[in-house]
């Protein structure tokens, strides 16, 4: 409630600023200019007569310049403050994006499971309050700033009716459309502000920030390819003109620290780059991305800048080795599976998996599929068996070993995981309905998985041992007695893994085969290490 | 005792009517001697006759004589009294001067007078300085000089040296006194003594001077024109192996300063005069005769002054004082009504352009009447003759009427900048049209005013360039920031980077 409070006052404030801002709005501007002659006194009158309409393309009267550039300065003001605004309403929103996802996946689960603990339902309530009370501030903030950008639309234009031969309004109005655009996610506002930089262009080519604003508003039409070609043409005049505007003191420090000098202004170049660098990766340009992308984190302002464009370069040109067409598909599908299109998603990971080039791409993609399947889909069988290939898969040395043991990278440590829980789940499943054979199986692929829980298979496999039939009841006994010894032993490498009931599970069914068997040695030392392990676990608790 | 008080009274009488006898002049009675022996009585009383009418006696002579030298002396005294009054740092050494200088003007101020009085509380005071005091002192030094050259020319009339000083020494006091009544006397008594002796060039001289003083211009060059025929006339006389020249008396060697300073003064009152022509050729005939290189200019300013309107000389001296008016007095408002009035009088145009010229630079510059001004001077540029490819003047003197108009023009135009800027273009493409010292800037003007049109601009830019040299630093700066900024514009980047790095280099 205090965020809430605090955020109507901010809006309040901005909305006396603006109010206070407005008081021009009520100066009407007339030009009760002095009537002075058509002809000065003291000039020719052919020469006054060319001068005038000369005039009439190169400026507009001295008044009407200084109340074009009145406007300008305060819709400069307004487009400040509703930029700043912007970004706030943008994180907030976020936020809630979040959070409503967080309350559509709980109530969807609790929907599933049909029973809601008592502090579960506690938090989702508090949840669904505080994501309305931020929802309603960011409503009334969105709403202000929807009024400052019409607003500085609409002054914008009376400017530039005021003084057309004022570029710096065109400026203005196209970051005016810019800023419309980005916040309503309206192409034609991006597509006025092309018009009127192009316009701005047509006077005046000699400006970077130009070019850069043109492909910042393709950029954001989709039209990747115009994009890519202004954020070019960008970079070009920067390096072209650097000469002129640059500074005695262009001197930047690379990530290690490094001083750098450069001969243009270090923060231009690292915004034209990281701008040509996100065109590049749009028209696959993988390579040029990439160096473009190195070239940029050396300049990065910030960390998070750097970060940024590290995980730009991860997550589409090396994830799969520059294949950044796959990359996007990655993401498409992984957007459209939040917004719970799941049997196209799947789908689409299928169709894309032929396409993917490296095996680590591939085999994150599968996990995804099997995730899908596995989760939403119930497909656990399949699920399990998919990512069993992509692990199977991943480790390079599985002939050395009766395992498959996971490469040291947190991915496939990950993979692996899942995929001995999905085994390990499933197998439980089959278990409880009677389906021991497949229980069987998976349990026992489950041994041959590197995860945490692999040991923990072999308990449930000691319970599913079979005996062939056709021995006698003594060697049945014998045999299952081994098969069991056998798999404990086994499972023993696990130890450190298991809990106090596992312990149990474990040493029980052993000590009372060893009693059986009359080896009361072996019983009393498989006695004395259970207690030790229990020991150990009570005393950690 | 009634006998010898009677006698007491006789006597006291004849000495009293002694005393009075003193002062009168007393005429010596024509005496008329015996007659000679030889001589009949008639032609005795003829000479004597003759005599009585053409001169005077011996003791009239002496005592004429004393009354001159007497004025003589009194007017030095009165000059050195003179001097001292105008003394600044008044020294010891002066105070016993002036000291001794009333001491001698004690003698001629009649006790009774304040002056006396005056002198005598002078001498008191000697190291102090009243000028006042000084100058009542030397008025009545001056009036006595002037009764001793009268009793001097009454006692002998024949005598045209006391005239002659006389009327020098009137002027002088004209002079000094700035009193033209003195001056005019002076005239009178110096046509007294040339009515006696006729071939005395420096009496005509004189006279002439006094007449050119006393603006009676026709009796100047009369005299001059006749103290310069003696000249010519008697200059044989005075130089060496004259039987030369008894064939060829035009020939005669002059003294040319002499002459020079004669047809000077006859020009001066020909001027004076308004008679153009022959003002012309006697400063002309003086040019050619003076040796002197500073005389030979002075004459051909005065050439020049009256031929400024082609001989209209009355225009000449209403532009002189229009332009006292303007440059002495600071009376602008006046000066212009003058300068109007005197352009209906002028004979040619290029005098009526040059007033045009004057009244418009009153109007722009001092009656804050800028429009007017840049009007006028736009009318005397338009009826000038133009080079048809450059649009210089082809008169050469026209040029600073261009540049007046052109600065006009641009100074209006600047004047526009922050009010009315198509007023300012306007003015500053009327200056670019002109060919004046100042078109550069008109031009740079225009470029920055063009800048939204890039070929505009960089098309002015280049014609400003054809005035580099006139432009300062500041203004080419100014044009090669624009040129880089312009091509910058056009996209044209090493053109761009060319004009940088010479604006950088300045």
């Amino acid at each position: 409630m205090k965020k809430y409070f605090k955020y109507i006052s901010f809006c309040l404030i901005i909305l006396l600023i603006g109010c206070a801002g407005n008081k021009k709005e009520n100066v009407v501007i007339t030009y009760n200019k002095k009537e002075l002659p058509f002809i000065p006194a003291g000039v020719d009158s052919a020469i006054a007569v060319e001068a005038r309409a000369k005039t009439k393309k190169l400026f507009v009267s001295f008044q009407r310049q200084k109340d074009a550039n009145v406007l300008l300065n305060f819709t400069d003001a307004h487009l400040l403050i509703t930029e700043e605004l912007y970004q706030q309403i943008k994180k907030k929103k976020d936020l809630l994006d979040e959070n409503r996802n967080k309350i559509r996946v709980t109530q969807e689960k609790y929907e599933k499971q049909k029973t809601i603990g008592l502090e579960e339902k506690k938090q989702l309530e508090l949840l669904k309050e505080r994501t309305n009370d931020d929802s309603s501030t960011v409503d009334i903030v969105t709403s202000l700033v929807e009024y400052y950008l019409d607003h500085s639309s609409e002054k914008l234009d009376e400017a530039y009716k005021l003084d057309p031969f004022n570029l710096n309004i065109l400026m203005g109005l196209a970051r005016g459309y810019e800023d419309k655009g980005l916040m309503y996610e309206d192409s034609s506002s991006h597509k006025k502000a092309i018009s009127s930089l192009k316009k701005f262009l047509r006077y005046n080519k000699g400006y970077h920030h130009v070019y850069a604003a043109i492909g910042r508003n393709y950029y954001q039409l989709k039209d990747w390819q115009n994009a890519y070609d202004y954020a070019c043409q960008a970079k070009k005049i920067l390096l072209l003109t650097s000469y002129f505007d640059a500074e005695q003191n262009n001197v930047t420090t690379d990530t290690s620290g490094t001083e750098i000098m450069l001969e243009v202004d270090p923060k231009e170049y690292y915004n034209c780059l990281l701008q040509k660098g996100m065109a590049e990766m749009k028209v696959y340009l993988a390579d040029s991305a990439l160096s473009s992308f190195r070239e940029a984190i050396v300049l990065s302002p910030t960390k998070n800048d750097s970060d940024y464009i590290n995980q730009q370069i991860n997550e589409y040109i090396l994830w799969d080795d520059r294949n950044i067409k796959a990359a996007e598909q990655k993401f498409v599908i992984r957007d459209s599976l939040i917004s719970g299109n799941i049997k196209w998603a799947k789908d689409a990971y299928l169709d894309l998996i032929p396409k993917l080039k490296t095996p680590k791409a591939r085999h994150e993609i599968i996990w995804r599929l099997a995730r899908i399947e596995y989760n939403y889909l119930e497909q656990y069988e399949e699920a399990a068996n998919r990512l069993y290939v992509a692990i199977s898969e991943a480790d390079s040395n599985k002939n050395t070993k009766n395992y498959f043991e996971a490469p040291n990278d947190s991915m496939y440590k990950k993979y692996f995981k899942e995929c001995g829980q999905m085994y390990f789940n499933h197998g439980t499943k089959c278990r409880n309905e009677g389906l021991f054979a497949k229980a069987r199986l998976f349990f026992a692929r489950d041994t041959t998985i590197d995860w945490k829980g692999r040991g923990k298979a072999f308990l449930p496999l000691v319970q599913l041992v079979e005996v062939p039939e056709n021995l006698s009841p003594k060697d049945r006994l014998d045999y299952r007695n081994r098969k069991i010894i056998k798999l404990l032993n086994r499972a023993k490498n696990f130890i450190d893994d298991f809990d106090i009931k596992e312990l149990n599970l474990l040493y029980r069914p052993l000590i009372m085969i060893y009693r059986q068997k009359r080896e009361m040695q072996k019983a009393g030392k498989e006695h004395r290490e259970w207690q030790y392990y229990l020991n150990k676990r009570k005393n950690a608790k | 005792m009634k006998r010898i008080y009677l006698i007491f009274f006789v006597l006291l009488f004849i000495l009293g009517g002694c005393a009075v006898q003193k002062e009168v002049v007393r005429k010596k009675p024509t005496v008329i001697k015996d007659t000679p022996a030889g001589l009949e009585m008639e032609t005795v009383l003829k000479a004597d006759s003759i005599f009585s009418t053409a001169s005077v006696t011996e003791a009239d002579e002496k005592r004429a004589q004393y009354f001159f030298e007497q004025a003589q002396e009194i007017a030095n005294l009165a000059d050195s009294l003179w001097l001292i009054k105008d003394i600044q740092n008044f020294t010891h050494n002066d105070s016993i001067r002036t000291f001794r200088f009333l001491s001698q003007a004690e003698k001629y101020v009649l006790k009774n007078f304040d002056e006396f009085k005056l002198i005598k509380k002078m001498r008191k005071k000697a190291g102090r300085l009243n000028r006042e005091v000084i100058t009542r002192i030397c008025k009545e030094l001056i009036q006595q000089t002037i009764k001793s050259f009268e009793q001097a020319i009454t006692t002998n009339k024949f005598e045209y040296l006391y005239r002659h000083r006389f009327g020098l020494y009137l002027k002088n006091v004209a002079e000094k006194l700035k009193d033209n009544t003195y001056l005019a006397r002076a005239g009178r008594e110096l046509e007294l003594a040339v009515k006696d002796v006729k071939n005395i060039r420096a009496f005509f001289s004189e006279l002439g001077i006094i007449y050119f003083d006393l603006k009676d211009w026709q009796n100047s060059f009369k005299n001059y024109d006749i103290a310069k025929n003696i000249l010519r006339k008697t200059t044989i006389f005075s130089i060496d192996e004259p039987d030369k020249y008894y064939d060829r008396l035009d020939e005669v060697p002059v003294d040319t300063a002499m002459l020079v300073s004669y047809l000077n003064y006859q020009a001066e009152c020909k001027t004076k005069l308004y008679e153009a022509t022959p003002a012309l050729a006697l400063f002309r005939e003086a040019q050619k005769i003076t040796p002197s290189i500073e005389l030979k200019q002075i004459f051909q300013n005065r050439l020049d002054w009256i031929l400024w309107d082609d001989g209209n000389i009355r225009a000449s001296e209403i532009r002189d004082h229009a332009d006292s008016l303007r440059y002495l007095k600071k009376e602008y408002s006046n000066a212009k009504n003058v300068y109007l009035g005197l352009l209906p009088v002028l004979w040619t145009k290029r005098t009526n352009d040059e007033i045009n010229w004057s009244i418009a630079n009153i109007d722009f510059n001092n009656l804050n009447n800028k429009e007017a001004g840049a009007d006028r001077m736009m009318i005397v540029i338009k009826n000038s003759s133009k080079d048809s490819l450059s649009g210089a003047p082809v008169d050469s003197a026209y040029q600073r009427y261009f540049n007046t108009y052109g600065r006009m023009c641009f100074n209006l135009g600047q004047s526009f900048l922050e009010s009315d800027l198509e007023y300012s273009y306007i003015y500053f493409a009327q200056a670019a049209e002109i060919n004046y010292d100042g078109r550069g800037q008109a031009f740079l003007q225009l470029s920055d005013m063009s800048k939204f049109d890039a070929n505009e601009t960089i098309k002015l830019c280049q014609q400003t360039m054809d005035y580099i040299d006139d432009l300062k630093i500041n203004e080419k700066k100014m044009l090669y920031k624009l040129l880089h900024t312009t091509y910058r514009k056009l996209g044209d980047f090493q053109t761009s980077k060319k004009w940088f790095d010479k604006w950088k280099d300045l």
